[in-house]
């Protein structure tokens, strides 16, 4: 018999848990049945667990509840969805703007008013603009009417004086008012730094230039000013402003120069001056023309028009600007019988203008004037030339003469030539 | 059954919730692109709006200047490019022509002037009257009448706008009037259709 415990193990090991964790503990319901002293405390008082055995769930009847929280938060997230897509089509996708949320809307109306804006500022640029360009060609005709006047051989000198006072006083009119018109045409058509964000391809360049036409039309259909006529007409003919632009007015500007500006500008705001510039341009200068038939003649008969009798000498020049044809009828007079040279020197002269294309001359006629030398009648007919003419690329009379020459001294240093090969 | 469904929602709310994260980001990314954009144009709007202001002066000045020269445009119009015919002041300012460079030195004689019967020109943008002149001159005076038609047509001088058709000059030399040109010109004025 095993010996008796002096002291009872009174609790083997701390109870783990508090009495509220380990209600229903089981085992250490059981240990607490093994301890003596407990059993006898226990019996004193009461037999029985506090709570009595640990009641079984299934007994209770109790259903598990399903958890929904899956469901819950794909129904949040679809409803945020839902939420987002409506912000985002009333913010930005929406045709409509119902509570001034709608950006896109709100920048589409700022684009059509930034258009308005803008085509209203191009307007009144070119139409102050084309007003300063009136006045240039107004003061240019006065600048190029005495400039002609000045330049003329007719004009005396006291004339001429007071020409040249006027004459620079309106060349500065002129050079200010380019300049004025200058400044408002370089300034830009479209916003600065703004991309307009088009559906198409269209840049912004397009975009506000399209606007400015539109709304110059807009403006003509209600009032039919010829200024807005010409900035519109400006405004269409973009090379011409850049070409304006182009043009330096601190430096001195030709008579040229001067003219074509006139003509160009009238020829894009088609009114009468339009067509005057028009016909003043096809009109034919036919002083220029008998200038030049003389220094050509001059070229090849040197005593032409001088003191001395020349070898050739005109009756009757013709000259008819439709057809824009010339005749030229004269007579060669020589001593020696080289007539037809001289008459063949002076069409190849003739053509190898640049003013002239097309010199025939088919019959040669000689007669002996007996002492008086020879004499050969002329008729030279040719046309005003129109665009470029091979035939102006050969070397000139008085070139190939000059060639001639130095390749006599060639031919007469090297080996003696038995006849000369120049006609002089 | 019920575990498997919720963790399948789950999975597909948090699948959900990140697309809507990236969707959400591309749309307020793009919002405040729109909100830029749109705060940059008004600003262009403003300045622009300025500038016009700041133009009324300028507009007022230019146009003031274009009147008066419209004006003067006009009026210089009617002598150079005239609504009519207007033979008489076409004849009164060849005579006029004449007496002013007639000297015995260098004579200048107009001794016919015949108009033809005035047509459209061929894009009927304008009328053409034909004129046939005989002249006898010397020939300084034959360049510069040559000068006056073809320098015509100019607000600042006033001379109708015409322009020569055809120059038939006799050239024979006189043996007492050295350098005496007669010609005949046909010559064309122009005047509006």
């Amino acid at each position: 018999m095993p010996a008796k415990k002096l002291f009872p193990n009174l609790a083997k090991s701390e109870p783990k848990g508090n009495v509220f964790t380990s209600i229903f503990d089981d085992n250490l319901a059981k240990q607490q049945e093994k301890s003596d002293v407990v059993n006898s405390v226990m019996k004193k008082t009461d037999t029985t667990s506090v709570l009595g055995p640990k009641p079984k769930v299934d007994s209770l009847n109790i259903v598990e509840k399903p958890s929904h929280f899956g469901g819950s938060f794909l129904k949040l997230t679809v409803f945020l969805w839902f939420l987002l897509l409506i912000g985002s089509y009333l913010t930005m996708g929406a045709s409509f703007n119902p509570i001034g949320l709608n950006i896109k809307v709100e920048s589409d109306s700022t684009v059509e008013s930034l258009k308005q804006a803008q085509a209203e500022l191009n307007t009144n640029n070119y139409t102050v603009a084309y007003e300063y360009l009136d006045s240039f060609s107004f003061i240019a005709d006065s600048y190029l009417n005495k400039k002609n006047q000045y330049e003329s051989v007719y004009t005396t000198s006291i004339e001429k004086n007071s020409l040249e006072s006027d004459i620079e006083d309106l060349y500065e009119d002129l050079a200010l008012a380019l300049s004025m018109a200058q400044d408002k045409l370089d300034e830009e058509t479209s916003p600065v730094g703004i991309e307009i964000r088009s559906d198409g391809t269209l840049t912004s360049e397009y975009v506000f230039k399209d606007a400015t036409i539109s709304y110059i039309e807009g403006k003509l259909a209600e009032s039919d000013d010829p200024a807005l006529k010409g900035a519109l007409a400006l405004f269409r003919n973009g090379a011409f402003v850049k070409e304006l632009i182009a043009m330096d007015t601190s430096s001195e500007m030709s008579d040229e120069t001067i003219e074509s500006l006139v003509s160009k500008l009238s020829s894009i705001t088609e009114d009468n001056f339009t067509i005057i510039s028009k016909i003043k341009s096809e009109r034919q200068e036919w002083s220029d023309i008998i200038t030049e038939i003389d220094e050509i003649t001059k070229q090849v008969d040197p005593l032409y028009n001088s003191a001395i009798e020349s070898d050739i000498s005109y009756s009757s020049y013709n000259f008819d600007s439709k057809n824009k044809t010339i005749s030229l009828d004269g007579v060669t007079k020589t001593d020696d019988t080289r007539n037809f040279t001289l008459i063949a020197n002076l069409l190849d002269a003739l053509e190898e203008s640049t003013l002239f294309m097309d010199v025939t001359e088919r019959a040669f006629n000689k007669s002996s004037s007996g002492d008086e030398g020879y004499e050969a009648q002329f008729r030279v007919e040719f046309k005003i030339q129109e665009g470029e003419d091979s035939r102006d690329k050969q070397v000139s009379i008085a070139e190939e003469l000059e060639e001639t020459e130095e390749e006599e001294v060639k031919v007469s240093v090297d080996e003696p030539a038995d006849e000369p090969v120049s006609e002089e | 059954m019920d575990k498997i469904k919720n963790k399948i929602e789950t999975f597909l709310a948090l699948f959900l919730l990140l697309g809507l994260g990236v969707f959400g980001y591309i749309k307020v990314a793009a919002y405040l692109d729109y909100y830029n954009y749109k705060n940059d144009l008004t600003d262009s709007l403003i300045s622009i709006n300025e500038s016009i202001r700041d133009m009324s002066d300028e507009i007022s000045s230019a146009t003031l200047t274009y009147q008066d020269t419209t004006s003067d445009k006009n009026s210089g119009l009617s002598d150079i490019f005239p609504v009519s015919e207007d033979l008489t002041s076409l004849t009164r300012a060849f005579d006029e022509f004449e007496v002013s460079n007639n000297f015995s030195n260098s004579p200048f004689f107009i001794s016919s002037i015949s108009y033809g019967k005035s047509s459209a020109s061929d894009d009927s943008q304008y009328r053409i009257l034909p004129i046939q002149m005989s002249i006898e001159s010397s020939e300084d005076n034959f360049y510069k009448f040559l000068e006056y038609i073809e320098t015509s047509g100019n607000l600042d001088s006033g001379i109708r706008l015409m322009s020569i058709g055809n120059v038939s000059i006799d050239l024979e030399e006189d043996e007492d009037q050295e350098n005496f040109m007669s010609y005949n010109l046909d010559l064309n004025a122009y005047f509006q259709n």
